[in-house]
């Protein structure tokens, strides 16, 4: 499933937070949004996720404008992780899991075999099933992360939201999220969104990538062909030497100090 | 949902049946005269006219049934305002039910006591529209928990004002007021208990479809939008049920609402906080607690009786502290 995003303006009371985006995301890629703090990436992916209201511009999933689709069906359709998630919650694994189906579920549809089935599913597919049963409290912040995908995918949605799905994870696990992210995507053809903070991982594991820069889009392409020394000194302010990863295949940086103003 | 029971959870809340069972035996045989469990069923059952048949049908019986009700009415309240509000503190208080019951209500004891009988009516309107001032204020595209609570709390302020300005301004009618403000449930008849039955009922019946969506918005408004449940909809629509069940309880009861805040948060300690438990926990817990308090109410200082409320808030409050100090962590907010 595509999304198209056109000419979109957001405000919070009168600030404008976003302005006259253009972003494509094509059935099956994976797209990141990268942009220093303040830049609008978390705002742009509330909006595309209904989560916020755009004064202006459309939002459409294959063709059909975001307002034409019903909430559950939307849910059924696209499934978003919000940065911030309640922790004040003691679930096992399963039963957070389960929640995934409530947009299949409704008035004289109750949870079956069938949504048992595709809530194992998910799990297995996050590889979680030894932590089926466990408490949320007692999981490592990567696995929780884990379930947390385990529940977006019993969604059974065809495009993931993710804003910035490897925030407070160390190292090994912020991989962790990326490859099973990937994998997903590669498995079941989920087109996925995401803000990554990582400019590295961006390069490393998206098709596309935007550049947000105080509320607009600076740049977008193949991430070889956006990330470079220019932008990053002037989205970011750092002056960073480029290299290429021929293992992986992919551009990488490393920065070398912040860039002077002018410079 | 049949996926995910918990056995260990059913029990507990059969047990709670039972126990719900064996206070309202107590309630009905204890008071000032004592009747035995046959003598109960008899008069429950049978239609043999004794004197005991009429103490418990007339007197005991509308009086227990109303103890439930209320003790229901505003658990289910309480628990189901602590999950949309996803507040530990938020109870039938916060939205302001108790301040607009409680003003209604000794607005018409005390300026117009002549008009007595309309206090369970006036109780239930100012119950519900200090809930519509509260949340009016409180939206702004949306309504945000916290700015809720806020709102509850300064009107609530401001109705404690007008209470005080009129016993103030009234002290002679003070006196004749007393009991209201405590809450109790001395003086119970029928009539009371037919009152608002159907109001309770119906937030029961309501509260039924809620604790799959509770459960969803624990998660918090934007997994649950993300999950396609319409969050603002869903927080009015339980805002709506608790307001109605707590207005019923407190045009009949007077100013209970402590039992709101307290009894889930007891039945979370025992049952954990996933809804499709705690709901139907919450309730069995707050008709026993209720009933509980006021059969030692009736009972403690026979035939002299204390004010329910009195004795809810020395007992329950103490019981409620050891619980929490004795909870092995697994207490969540909400």
């Amino acid at each position: 499933m595509e999304l198209r995003v056109s000419g979109l303006e957001v405000l919070y009371g009168n600030k404008i937070i976003l302005k006259n985006i253009h972003m494509e995301a094509k059935e099956g890629e994976i797209v990141s949004l990268i942009g220093p703090n303040g830049s609008g990436k978390s705002t742009l992916v509330k909006t595309v996720s209904r989560l916020l209201r755009p004064q202006a511009g459309e939002i459409s999933y294959s063709g059909r404008t975001i307002n034409s689709i019903p909430t559950k069906e939307l849910a059924r359709l696209v499934a978003v992780l919000p940065q911030e998630k309640s922790l004040n919650v003691d679930l096992t694994v399963e039963q957070l899991v389960s929640y995934g189906r409530h947009p299949h579920l409704g008035f004289g549809k109750r949870f079956g075999k069938r949504d048992r089935e595709i809530v194992m599913e998910a799990i297995r597919l996050t590889g979680m099933e030894e932590y089926r049963e466990k408490s949320m409290h007692s999981l490592s912040g990567g696995e929780r992360q884990r379930a947390w995908i385990s529940m977006a995918l019993a969604q059974q949605p065809r495009v993931l939201i993710l804003d910035e799905p490897t925030t407070y994870l160390d190292i090994s696990y912020q991989m962790e999220v990326l490859e099973l992210v990937e994998e997903l995507n590669k498995s079941l053809g989920i087109t996925v969104l995401m803000v990554l903070h990582d400019l590295n991982h961006a390069c490393r594991y998206s098709d596309k990538v935007y550049v947000l820069k105080k509320g607009t889009v600076h740049g977008h392409g193949a991430p070889g062909d956006v990330i470079d020394r220019t932008m990053l000194k002037e989205v970011f302010g750092i002056d960073a030497r480029i290299y290429e990863d021929e293992v992986n295949n992919c551009r990488f940086f490393i920065p070398g100090r912040i860039a002077k103003e002018g410079a | 949902m049949d996926l995910l029971r918990n056995s260990k959870k059913t029990t507990v809340l059969w047990v709670m049946v039972v126990i719900f069972l064996l206070t309202i035996l107590i309630s009905l045989g204890k008071g000032a005269v004592q009747v035995g469990v046959d003598e109960i069923m008899d008069a429950l059952f049978l239609k043999e006219v004794t004197t005991n048949r009429q103490i418990i049908w007339n007197v005991r019986l509308p009086r227990t049934v109303a103890a439930i009700l209320v003790g229901v009415a505003l658990s289910l309240s309480g628990a189901i305002l602590q999950g949309v509000m996803r507040n530990p503190l938020a109870g039938p208080n916060i939205i302001g039910v108790s301040a607009g019951g409680g003003f209604f209500g000794l607005l018409i004891l005390i300026i117009f006591p002549n008009y007595f009988f309309l206090v369970p009516v006036g109780a239930f309107i100012g119950a519900l529209s200090a809930t519509t001032i509260i949340y009016l204020l409180a939206w702004k595209e949306g309504v945000m928990p916290t700015r809720l609570i806020l709102a509850g709390v300064a009107i609530s302020s401001i109705f404690g004002a007008g209470n005080n300005a009129l016993m103030i301004f009234y002290p002679e009618r003070v006196s004749g007021v007393l009991g209201f403000m405590v809450g109790g449930l001395s003086a119970i008849t029928w009539k009371d208990v037919n009152m608002v039955y159907p109001f309770i009922l119906m937030g029961i019946a309501a509260a039924f479809i809620l604790p799959g969506r509770l459960n969803i918005l624990l998660l918090g408004d934007d997994v649950a939008t993300g999950l396609g449940m319409r969050v603002e909809r869903t927080r009015l629509f339980a805002i709506v049920i608790s307001s109605l069940l707590a207005g019923a309880a407190v045009s009949v009861a007077g100013m209970l609402g402590f039992v709101g805040l307290m009894v889930p948060h007891i039945t979370r300690l025992f049952l954990g906080s996933d809804y499709r438990y705690l709901i139907p926990g919450s309730m069995l817990m707050g008709g026993t607690v209720l009933l509980l308090c006021d059969t030692i109410a009736r009972v403690l200082f026979a035939p002299m009786e204390i004010p329910v409320g009195v004795i809810m808030s020395a007992l329950g409050a103490p019981f409620f502290l050891y619980l929490l100090r004795k909870g092995k962590g697994n207490h969540h907010g909400a």
